[in-house]
This record gives structure tokens, C-alpha cells and sequence, in this order.
């Protein structure tokens, strides 16, 4: 082939599963689902379903930062995560290996943020109205300074070049949902032509308040089941009805194999291809195109797959247009395909499960184990979907494919291979 | 790095075969590309909402835009998407055909966003929760994130291609351009629709960038507000818009006959790693992003005959800019003309890149580029050749575009007459 091999020599991880790498495969592994009721981050008050990130403190030495003034939580969650792969892939900040790096990340940050504006907005209401006259005068004062900033998706990729010392190719997806997976593809991409030796690639998401939850309930995509928060994601269940939002953060550093070498990283998985494409309807055939694509242009043959990290997010025609895919790409290999969604465990943190999902992948390939699925009570017949198991499962795993989609139908495929 | 045969990367050549544009200086591409070259200024007071009380009043806003496109995405869009599939669909008009393929033709779009809904805030701060859940259920989160434009855009031309949502301030429309010429170059699809969208001419993106001092307030006198390199500038102009461009594999464009309008013939993007509004004092950020540009082009930077400046017009962009300019191109710096056309249109923050790519094709396609007007009194840190106030014709076989954004992301673009 000639082309530059890639491989991945550092994962991070902050998810609603685990604050690390570490703990969120053990979650997923012990089926310890992070689902949960909470009152705070609905619109109307009533409970709604959330998977938060519970007990994360933001790195001390960002938050002591001169630019921590321009973060808002995700992206404190996102320079976490960032940390951690670099940690992982053993670079440290500033050096002159990072200075060239690229980084490529996909943000969830979407209009600005309502909820920590509130008192700006107050402060220019005049008969229960916000009143332009009141913030043309008052505006100036009444908002944080920096509120711009820190609602720019791009902050937090600002974050980490400043902090961490990345100068190369870059590029922020704001693709909810197939960002993640955009961000790690271009990175791959940038690497595989030879623009840079390592890129930082990865996502942040967090929008557990109340204007974007009504947003997304207003979409039809979230789950109601209320009242067994654990049982509300059901993935390729007969009673699925939509997801449940999660918050996190995932960085992968990826690396050209020579590269990893010279400086003796440990290459934990090889990322070998990647496809994205637009078209979710429930035929699937956006899917099955980016598969196809996806795989040869990994030189591999959908027999060689032995496991998929589905989406999975429990919307109704998602799964089925995802089902429907697998079984047109894979046909009768399905038997011996091995599928799981980790979804019902870490909700779905959108562009950052993307990522989680490739984290968790090259942990299995490297352990050996594809890992359970929950909520498989009443498995959906026109899904028919075959190899999931609600038990981890143990298997030798050469190559994993990642599959993502975002909101509006785009939709994406990595492979990743064992080393 | 790895060399190109380490890498075994054969490229396929990109070219520019349609364009499409909404502009505070016209309604499509003739009519902007007509005032811009005879210096009109398209910065006006601000009529879009009532600005009386705040400090800046004035932006480039697009006028009389009563088109309707046959989607029915278009009424439930925000202003800036509406502005993007406008221009997608005049660009995919002139580019002359729809393409068989749908999965191989891709969308790649710098994003802006709409301003929050007050009226949304005002029910929610009354406890009015219902009626504010009312307003937001009516635009649920598929119609007003910043991808909602791109989808749209991707649906009305049946595109199945990659579809990327991409934003990075000021640079975001360079990057969605310079990321859909990657991706053809490499075989990922053979054409992409690719450029942005923006309106931020709304209450709190005034006040926003009000509160980091980067606006000029010279009210009084519109036209003359945006003075890039000038002396006596105070800040940018909002503008708001959209431009489109069609990429095309050169097969794939010989093979129907296409209309070859200019060769994308490199990109290359940096980080400052530094402050998040401005590049470190020696402009390294964008000293690199021009040099990688020249790099992936093949080009050594006497062979630009023009450049497309960023030039907003900011105290401290202009100088930084053209120190930039002078470390990539040494001695021939005060040769090669350099205009910012923000001084016309205003800052269309998202969509910037994508009018200042579609004005480069046109430089060389028309041998003439365009002004930075307002230039009366250089700054004396600015002492390059910007082409003041009249726009000058020249044979142009190379021309760069500049994008450099909040958050310390630089971006440049070229553009080539295309040759066999």
C-alpha cells in the first residue's frame, strides 16, 4: 500500500460511566449503568432522565490558567480527556514533538449558553420582556465579558493548543452526534497523507440544561422511561423509545506507526479505515455505503470484521436503518459477528461517544473481550439484529468496526485493527 | 514528516467550477463581485433589530433578500442557513448539472448560528416554562444547530457525500473549503459544496463582541467605518452572508465539460498556541499557515500574485497580519498587493472565508483585484501594498486567502489559473 500506518498510543476518557479510561471499561464491563433520574435539568421541573458526570473536578492547573476565563464546563471536560491521552501516549506538554502535532476535535456546543446568561438577561427585562433598549444600555454590564468566547465551539480546541502547546492542522466539527467520529477520521487522514506524525483528536460534549434537553425533546429522541432510569436505553429492543443524554469527554492520540516507534509508545490499536457519508433513513443505505467504503478502503473484507461498536442510540428508525446495514453489508457473517452497544451504560454523550465507543474498542481489542449489551429483554424482530450479548464475551478481536451517526443522518465508519 | 513518496499519496487535482453568493454587496456573485471592484461599501445602520442604544449601530447586512429556494427546510432555517442554501443552490446552478452519484458528492460548511431566542428567555425567566417549552418545541434541536444549514443544503441536492458541519470562528468557511479539497483530493468524493453561512447582525453577538472591544462604533459615517491597515480604524463591522463554492475532481469536471473557473491548488491551517484573540508578537501562527499552504501547493511565495488579506480592520490584526506577510515573503512583501475586501463587506465571521475565496477566483479570472477601500492614512506598521481605495487590474496566475480566527486558528487558501 505505501501509506503511512496509524496508530493510537493514548486514550482519554471522562464519561458518566467512569472518570478514566480505566473505570469506565470496568463499568461497562460490570453492566453499572450511569442513567439516573435528576430535577435540575428539565425545563418544566419534572425529572428527567440524565447520564452526568459526577464528581469530576476540573484540572486544577487549567482552572489556574490565565485562559481559563473562556471555558465553560465542556471544555474543562475536553482538556481532561486531553490530558489523559497525552498522558497515556507518555508526550508531555510543550515539547517539541507536540508543537507539531494536530489536533482535531467536535464540540456540542450549540447557541449561547441560556441558563448562565439568566441573570444578564434579567437585569434587561421591562414589562416581562427582554427590552433591546434595556440591553443596548445594560448589556455591557449585565453579561460576562468573555461570554462570547465561551460559547464559541472552538474554545475548547483553544484550550488545549494553548495549554498543551499544539501548533499543526486542525479543524473543529460541530456535526452533532458524527462529529467525534469526523474529528478522529480527518486526524487519521492528516497523518495517513503526511501532514503531521501525531494528531490529539477527540470531543466534548455537555448539555445537561434545561434549553438543550427541551430541544432535544422536542425532537421525539429521548427516552420517557422515567421510571427505571437503568432500563430506559434499550438498544435493538422491541421498546426502545430514544436516548438518554450523557456528558463526557474522549481524546485519542494518534500516531504514524514509525513515529510511535522512534520513541518507543506502545501502538494499542491501528486505525486503518475510515468513511463518512450522509443518508440515515431507515433503508440504512447511508450506513451500508459508509461500511462498504470504510472497509475497502482498509483493504478488508467484511468476513475479517469480528465485532462492531454499534451506535446504537434506541431512537426507533436509528436502530432499525443501522440493523438493517449491518445485515446488508455483513449478510451471513452475522453469525459470527460479535455486536455491542455501550450506550445504555454511558448515555449518549453524542460526538464524544463517538470517541468513547473507538477508547473503549481499543481496550477490548487489547483485553480481548467484546463487551456486554443491556436491556436485551425483547430483542425487535424487524431489527433481527444477531450477536449481541448481555454478558461480556471472550474473543480474540483483529479487527473492530465503530459505527456513529449525528442528528441529521450523517454517518461514519472507522476499523480499527490489534497490533 | 513523511515525504510525499513515504506516504504514497497520489493526489487528484481540485477545481472550482461553480459559485454562488448572498453578500452585504449583492444578492449572487455578479452584483457583489461588481461592487466590490468598484469600491461600494456595503455597511449601513443596523435595521435588523432596534440598535438605538448600543454602542455599535452599524453592519453589513444583506438587503432586499426575498428569494425562495424549493426546499421545505427554507422557513424553518435560521437567517445565516437561509443565506447558505441560497448560495448552494445558485452555485450548484452555475457549476451547470447534478451529479449521478449521490454518495459521492459531499457538503462542507463553516456554520454559523442564529441568536438565542429572547422571547424563549423572557417565558422561561417569568417561570412561564410552558409557554417558553411551546416556542422551543417549535424549533427543535434538527433546526437550529449550527449544522441544521448544512443538512439542508445536503438535502436539497441529494448530496450523500461527507457532510461536515465545521466551526472555527473567522476561519471556519477557509477550513470547510480547504477540508472538502482534502477529501477530494484523496478520493473521499468527487464534489463537494463547500463555503459558509453566517448572520451574527443580532442583539447579543453586538453585545458580545462589544465586551472584547473589537467593533468600530463609527456610526455616524457607515461607509467609511471598516478602515483595514488604516490609521484611524477602530474595529471591524459585522456583515452577514453566505458563498458557495463547487469543488470538483478535474476528471470528473473534464469528463461533462465543466466550466473550469480556477485550480484549489493549496491549504495548510496552525494554531497560535497563545492568546485567544490574537497570534504571539512575531505572527508565527499565521506565518505557518501560509507557508504550509505554499508548501501543499508547491509554490515558493514569489509565485503569489496576489493576496486576499483577513484584514479586519482590528488595532491588533492589521499590524500582525502584515508582519506575517513580510516573514513569508522577505523582500517581495512590498510587491504583492494585498487587499482586504472586509472593508466592504464587513466581517461575515463563519461565511468570511468563503466571499474572500469566492473574490479570489474571480481575481484571476478577471485580472483585477479588488480594493481595501477606506485606506486613506496607512498605519505606519502597515507599509505594504493593499491597494487602496481602487481596484487595479493584473495578470494573476496564484493568489492567497487568509483567514485567521478567535481561538488562535489560522487558515490560508490557494487559488491558481487552471492549467492542463
Amino acid at each position: 500500500m505505501g501509506e503511512v500506518s496509524v496508530v493510537i498510543t493514548g486514550v482519554g476518557l471522562v464519561c458518566p460511566a467512569g472518570l478514566s479510561a480505566n473505570d469506565a471499561w470496568a463499568a461497562v464491563i460490570e453492566k453499572r449503568s450511569a442513567v439516573r433520574k435528576s430535577s435540575e435539568t428539565s425545563f418544566s421541573g419534572d425529572p428527567t432522565l440524565v447520564a452526568d458526570l459526577r464528581g469530576f473536578e476540573p484540572d486544577s492547573e487549567v482552572v489556574n490558567s490565565k485562559v481559563s476565563k473562556f471555558f465553560l464546563r465542556e471544555d474543562y471536560i475536553g482538556l481532561s480527556a486531553a490530558r489523559m491521552a497525552l498522558n497515556d501516549a507518555g508526550l508531555l506538554p510543550d515539547s517539541d514533538t507536540l508543537r507539531q502535532a494536530g489536533l482535531f476535535v467536535a464540540s456540542g456546543k450549540d447557541e449561547m449558553r441560556t441558563d448562565l446568561l439568566s441573570d444578564g438577561f434579567r437585569a434587561c427585562m421591562e414589562n416581562d420582556l427582554i427590552s433591546n433598549r434595556l440591553l443596548g444600555l445594560r448589556g455591557m454590564r449585565s453579561f460576562h465579558p468573555f461570554s462570547l468566547l465561551q460559547a464559541m465551539p472552538n474554545t475548547c480546541m483553544f484550550g488545549v493548543s494553548a495549554i498543551f502547546g499544539l501548533r499543526g492542522p486542525n479543524l473543529t466539527f460541530v456535526s452533532t452526534g458524527a462529529g467525534g467520529a469526523q474529528a478522529v477520521g480527518e486526524a487519521f487522514q492528516a497523518i495517513r497523507q503526511g501532514e503531521c506524525n501525531l494528531s490529539l483528536a477527540g470531543a466534548a460534549d455537555s448539555r445537561l440544561e434545561p434549553f438543550s434537553i427541551a430541544a432535544f425533546r422536542a425532537a421525539g429522541v429521548l427516552s420517557q422511561g422515567i421510571q427505571e432510569p437503568q432500563l430506559a436505553m434499550r438498544p435493538f429492543d422491541s421498546c426502545r423509545d430514544g436516548y438518554v443524554l450523557g456528558e463526557g469527554g474522549s481524546f485519542l492520540l494518534l500516531e504514524a506507526r514509525s513515529h510511535a516507534e522512534a520513541r518507543g509508545a506502545f501502538p494499542q490499536a491501528e486505525l486503518v479505515g475510515y468513511a463518512a457519508n450522509k443518508g440515515a433513513d431507515s433503508s440504512g443505505s447511508g450506513i451500508a455505503v459508509s461500511i462498504d467504503a470504510c472497509l475497502q478502503r482498509a483493504g478488508l473484507m467484511p468476513s475479517e470484521v469480528d465485532a462492531v461498536f454499534a451506535w446504537g442510540d434506541c431512537t426507533g428508525n436509528g436502530d432499525l436503518a443501522e440493523a438493517t446495514a449491518l445485515k446488508a453489508v455483513f449478510g451471513r457473517h452475522c453469525e459470527n459477528l460479535s455486536l455491542c452497544c455501550v450506550k445504555p451504560v454511558t448515555g449518549n454523550m453524542l460526538g464524544t461517544s463517538a470517541v468513547a465507543e473507538l477508547a473503549l474498542a481499543c481496550m477490548a481489542i487489547q483485553r480481548g473481550i467484546v463487551p456486554p449489551t443491556l436491556n436485551q429483554q425483547s430483542p425487535d424482530p424487524s431489527c433481527g439484529v444477531t450477536g449481541l450479548s448481555s454478558e461480556p464475551v471472550v474473543k480474540n478481536l483483529r479487527v473492530v468496526l465503530c459505527l456513529a451517526r449525528g442528528i441529521h443522518g450523517q454517518t461514519t465508519a472507522l476499523a480499527l485493527k490489534a497490533t | 514528516m513523511a515525504s510525499e513518496e513515504e506516504s504514497g499519496r497520489h493526489r487528484r487535482r481540485v477545481v472550482v467550477t461553480g459559485m454562488g453568493a448572498v453578500t452585504p454587496l449583492g444578492n449572487d456573485v455578479e452584483s457583489s463581485w461588481e461592487s466590490a471592484i468598484t469600491g461600494v461599501s456595503g455597511i449601513s445602520e443596523i435595521d435588523l433589530f432596534d440598535a438605538e442604544t448600543f454602542s455599535c449601530r452599524i453592519a453589513g447586512q444583506v438587503r432586499e433578500f426575498d428569494f425562495r429556494v424549493e426546499s421545505e427546510d427554507f422557513d424553518k432555517l435560521n437567517r445565516g442557513a437561509q443565506f447558505g442554501l441560497m448560495a448552494a443552490s445558485s452555485a450548484v446552478s452555475s457549476a451547470g448539472r447534478s451529479w449521478p452519484d449521490r454518495y459521492r458528492i459531499g457538503v462542507s460548511m463553516g456554520c454559523g448560528r442564529s441568536g438565542p431566542d429572547l422571547n424563549a428567555i423572557a417565558h422561561f425567566l417569568n417561570e412561564r416554562r410552558d409557554e417558553a417549552a411551546e416556542i422551543l418545541g417549535a424549533a427543535p434541536i434538527r433546526e437550529r444547530s449550527f449544522e441544521s444549514g448544512a443538512d439542508a443544503i445536503a438535502r436539497l441536492l441529494d448530496a450523500g457525500g461527507p457532510n461536515y458541519s465545521i466551526y472555527t470562528a473567522c476561519s471556519a468557511a477557509t477550513q470547510a473549503i480547504g477540508q472538502a479539497f482534502r477529501n477530494i483530493q484523496r478520493g473521499d468524493a468527487d464534489v463537494i459544496i463547500a463555503g459558509g453561512y453566517d448572520s451574527m447582525v443580532n442583539e447579543m453577538s453586538i453585545i458580545g463582541f462589544t465586551l472584547l472591544r473589537v467593533l468600530s462604533t463609527n456610526n455616524s459615517n457607515p461607509r467609511a467605518a471598516c478602515r483595514p491597515f488604516d490609521r484611524d480604524r477602530d474595529g471591524l463591522v459585522l456583515g452577514e452572508g453566505a458563498a458557495v463554492l463547487v469543488l470538483e475532481e478535474l476528471g470528473a469536471a473534464k469528463a461533462r465539460g465543466a466550466n473550469m473557473l480556477a485550480e484549489v491548488s493549496g491549504y495548510g491551517s496552525s494554531m497560535n498556541a497563545f492568546r485567544i484573540t490574537d497570534p504571539d508578537p512575531d505572527a508565527d501562527g499565521p506565518t505557518q499557515a501560509m507557508l504550509a499552504a505554499l508548501r501543499d501547493a508547491g509554490l515558493s511565495p514569489s509565485q503569489i500574485d496576489y493576496v486576499n488579506a483577513h484584514g479586519t480592520a482590528t488595532w491588533s490584526n492589521d499590524p500582525l497580519e502584515t508582519l506575517a506577510v513580510k516573514r513569508v515573503f522577505g523582500d517581495r512583501a512590498y510587491e504583492v498587493p494585498i487587499s482586504s475586501t472586509k472593508s466592504m463587506t464587513g466581517h461575515l465571521m463563519a461565511a468570511a472565508g468563503a466571499v474572500e475565496s469566492v473574490f479570489s477566483v474571480l481575481t484571476i479570472v478577471n485580472g483585477t483585484a479588488p480594493p481595501t477601500i477606506n485606506l486613506e492614512h496607512p498605519d505606519r506598521r502597515c507599509d505594504l501594498d493593499y491597494v487602496a481605495c481602487h481596484a487595479r487590474r493584473m495578470e494573476v496566475e496564484h493568489v492567497m486567502n487568509n483567514s485567521f480566527a478567535f481561538g488562535g486558528i489560522n487558515a490560508t487558501l490557494i487559488f491558481s489559473r487552471f492549467r492542463e
